[in-house]
């Protein structure tokens, strides 16, 4: 076959004292698409950026071998870095709203992209029409004035990959190119990065979520702290694990038809009571219809999740819950008596019977409060020193964070914190808001445990918003999937997700990677 | 064609503001200048204030004996006519003493402001991420730009380019040459103050992941600094830089003080010194209406460069 596009062999990259990539070697063909996979800090930004010569400044880099295009780039300048970026190898990075220059318009950053890579002024706007038109770009001539704000996430991440097309790459270095994207166009996305490589581009994408990566990799790499733990093609990975670490990985992913060992919950009580009961919801902005005739019951103990694609009206119905919203019509009644249509006044001493888990704790937390105070605060009474350990306890944190802040802590840690701080009310409701979207798939797989063991534990009833069909399977006895702001489907979890009635319920089912779909 | 409607409809409403405040700036100074103690025959009599029916003669000439609203409506008229009245103190027309002065105030401000802008633009693009130490340095020289006080640094630049070096006119205001020490007195703070801001701002935004779009196809850094950066760090610098015009107002008065030079400051000062009302009243429109505009102009520079304010606009 013909020679890789890019060849490394023991790439090491230091920050000063730190070692971000250790050793790492890897080859991409064209027509091939190579994956590195890892949670954050796994240094595989770090590599696809070093590919490029884009690495931080304080970076040093070193290999043995580095062929970019069968020439050795150790030595190379900013200068030589420029000439094969773009037109050798073009970047795709996550979110387009931010990775599009936002005040020029697609037409001007595409355009940016062909002149880079040399083509004439006059030529120039055919090429952006077309290559707007090969990534499904609708009706390029008039959209492409448009800018990334103005556009949905699949298009402006379609408008992303043109202009890393622009320079008529042979390579194509996609860093989670579909990690902000609903999970359908998540799908389309993926399918036309498949298409292009079947066309004959060589693909590098950088992924956390293996589940994603596997129906389009042909070789797979995982990485943890800068190091390969294991690789191969994708389906050896998730089939026959080598690596324990692989193995957690794969263990880690949130199934469609698997569900984790539940504690049951029906039988106790054979016919348990109505917590929070939302009547035909309706909320009107202006024009746009964000809620309409929609209904939830909750029952005590139990999880209702609601699935929705951004736009949906998922978070408009959880602050109606939370009642910190209004509705147009319909009530929310808390233990059977009125929440939504009492005034504010009267409703303060009740509220600490529904909390909220949010998808981004840090931002929920003052960044100046140490857990302790935040804890404090959160508890009834006086709290001291002991009744905070004990909250810390509860959500299997050790007790040395109480003297830490926010910024300090991890990704896992944090979203536990969050969790103390919901429980420390002793609440009847939790209502999780994303709140394990952020996180990467094995803490994301702890912290679902974690909610799990205290719903079993405590009795607490839980709404679980998330756009994740999958996670939302796992966590919930009844489901409802929200679209436009409408019910398009409700029932007990398994009824939806083994025998979905509506065509959008069975259309988002359907793109999901296979890997989601298969037994464990 | 909607956002062009949009933008029409933004500057109508802005207009009726900027009248508004006009209004309110014309009464509070009528007002004020009338709750001042010292009565205008004094003003005008100066020491014949006490010869008998003088000053009988100067409040009819002046209307002043009229009824304090129909004298109120008197001036809104005319100021409507571009009629600020007579100064108390020169024996002049309003409109001559201040529109002599004009010219040279703008011409000091407008220099002052490109020089600064230019200053602040090519210090903060050479030092953005060019490592602490340089950048503790310039800010040293920077705080320092705009703390010293302007008079002194005025003197500085006379005794030393001019009295010393003969390279500028020290005093005066005859063609180029002589504009240049006063521009760059007064140029001086607020250069220091915009490339501080805009050094932040450029920091700030090569961290935004679509700056390493543009530099995965292979843009140059120049291109990447005037072509991407500039209109990002233009919107907000532009608002902060229409901010110190106040500086600038406070400036050109010592500045033309110092150097001698006719101008709106000196009649500005002297005004209120001299408790000149009509004169002051017509140099507090000026400014009003220059701060309008400005401001305005700024917000259409704004609505201009991004997109995404005229969205915000629309909803």
């Amino acid at each position: 076959m013909n020679a890789p596009l890019v060849e490394i062999h023991d790439l090491s990259i230091r920050f000063g004292e730190h070692t971000a990539v250790s050793n790492v070697s890897l080859s991409v063909r064209a027509g091939t698409c190579v994956a590195l996979v890892g949670e954050s800090g796994s240094g595989k930004s770090t590599i696809a950026r070093a590919v490029l010569g884009l690495g931080d400044q304080a970076a040093r880099t070193s290999s043995t071998t580095m062929l970019i295009d069968g020439v050795d780039a150790s030595g190379w300048t900013e200068r030589d870095w420029r000439r094969v970026r773009g037109r050798f190898a073009g970047l795709v990075l996550q979110d387009a709203l931010v990775s599009l220059d936002p005040l020029r318009s697609v037409r001007r950053e595409v355009t940016e992209a062909v002149r880079a890579g040399g083509a004439s002024r006059k030529e120039a706007p055919e090429k952006v029409l077309g290559l707007l038109r090969d990534v499904g770009f609708p009706d390029p001539e008039k959209r492409s004035g448009q800018f990334a704000h103005q556009l949905s996430g699949g298009l402006r991440q379609r408008a992303l990959i043109a202009s890393a097309l622009g320079g008529s790459p042979r390579l194509l270095i996609a860093d989670e190119p579909t990690t902000a994207l609903d999970v359908s166009v998540q799908r389309q996305v993926l399918d036309l990065l498949a298409r292009k490589r079947d066309e004959g581009l060589g693909i590098l994408l950088v992924s956390h979520d293996l589940a994603a990566v596997a129906d389009i990799a042909d070789h797979v790499i995982v990485l943890r702290g800068g190091k390969v733990i294991e690789q191969g093609p994708p389906s050896a990975l998730l089939h026959s694990p080598g690596h324990p670490y692989t193995r957690e990985l794969v263990q880690a992913i949130p199934r469609l038809h698997h569900r984790p060992d539940r504690t049951e919950r029906t039988a106790e009580s054979p016919a348990p009571e109505v917590v929070l009961h939302a009547e035909s919801i309706r909320v009107q902005y202006r024009t746009l219809t964000a809620l309409d005739d929609v209904s939830l019951t909750l029952k005590r103990g139990q999880t209702v999740g609601v699935v929705g694609q951004s736009g949906s009206g998922k978070s408009t119905l959880l602050r109606v819950l939370l009642a910190t919203q209004q509705p147009q019509s319909g009530q929310v009644l808390l233990d059977g008596q009125p929440w939504s249509d009492l005034p504010e006044k009267a409703r303060r001493q009740r509220r600490r019977r529904i909390q909220v888990v949010p998808q981004d704790p840090l931002s929920s937390f003052d960044p100046r409060w140490t857990v302790r105070q935040i804890l404090t605060e959160a508890l009834p009474g006086k709290a001291g020193r002991a009744e905070c350990a004990q909250a810390l306890e509860a959500v299997a944190v050790p007790v040395d964070v109480l003297q830490r802040r926010p910024l300090e802590l991890s990704g896992g840690q944090r979203q536990r914190v969050a969790i103390a701080r919901a429980l420390a009310a002793e609440p009847e409701v939790l209502l999780c808001d994303e709140a394990v979207s952020a996180l990467d798939v094995l803490v994301q797989a702890q912290i679902l445990a974690l909610l799990e063991r205290i719903r079993a534990e405590r009795g607490i009833s839980m709404v679980f918003v998330s756009h994740d069909l999958a996670v939302v399977r796992q966590v919930s006895d009844e489901v409802i999937v929200l679209k436009d702001g409408h019910v398009v489907e409700s029932g007990t979890a398994d009824d939806v997700y083994e025998r979905p009635q509506h065509a959008y319920t069975k259309s988002l089912l359907a793109s999901l990677p296979p890997a989601l779909s298969e037994g464990a | 064609m909607t956002s062009g409607l949009q933008l029409l409809r933004g500057v109508a409403r802005r207009l009726a503001g900027a009248v508004l405040l006009l209004w309110a700036a014309a009464t509070l100074t009528f007002v004020g200048l009338r709750a001042l103690p010292g009565s205008v025959e004094s003003v005008v009599l100066g020491v014949h204030l006490n010869d008998p029916g003088l000053a009988e003669q100067v409040r009819s000439s002046l209307g002043l004996d009229r009824p304090f609203l129909v004298q109120y409506g008197d001036y809104l008229l005319g100021l409507l006519r571009g009629d600020f009245g007579r100064s108390y103190v020169l024996n002049a027309d309003v409109t001559d003493v201040v529109g002599a002065q004009l010219l040279p105030t703008l011409g000091l401000a407008a220099a002052s402001v490109v020089l600064a802008g230019a200053l602040a633009w090519l210090i903060a693009v050479l030092s953005a991420g060019a490592g602490p130490g340089t950048e503790r340095v310039l800010h040293v020289l920077e705080l320092l730009a705009i703390c010293l006080p302007t008079f002194w640094v005025g003197s500085l630049l006379q005794l030393g380019l001019s009295f010393h070096l003969q390279w500028f006119p020290s005093v005066g205001a005859d063609g180029f040459s002589s504009l240049v020490l006063p521009m760059i007195t007064l140029a001086l703070p607020i250069a220091g103050l915009l490339s501080q801001y805009m050094r932040e701002e450029i920091a700030l935004t090569l961290r935004q992941p679509w700056v390493l779009t543009v530099r995965s196809r292979g843009a140059s850094g120049f291109r990447l600094r005037s072509v991407h950066l500039m209109p990002h760090v233009a919107i907000s610098t532009l608002t902060v830089a229409g901010n110190t015009l106040g500086l600038l107002i406070g400036g050109a008065v010592i500045v033309e003080s110092v150097f001698g030079r006719p101008g709106l400051g000196r009649v500005a000062l002297d005004a209120v010194t001299d408790s000149d009302a009509p004169v002051t009243v017509a140099v507090v429109l000026i400014i009003t209406t220059a701060y309008v505009l400005i401001t305005t102009a700024i917000d259409l520079a704004a609505l201009i460069i991004d997109p995404r304010l005229r969205q915000e606009a629309h909803g």
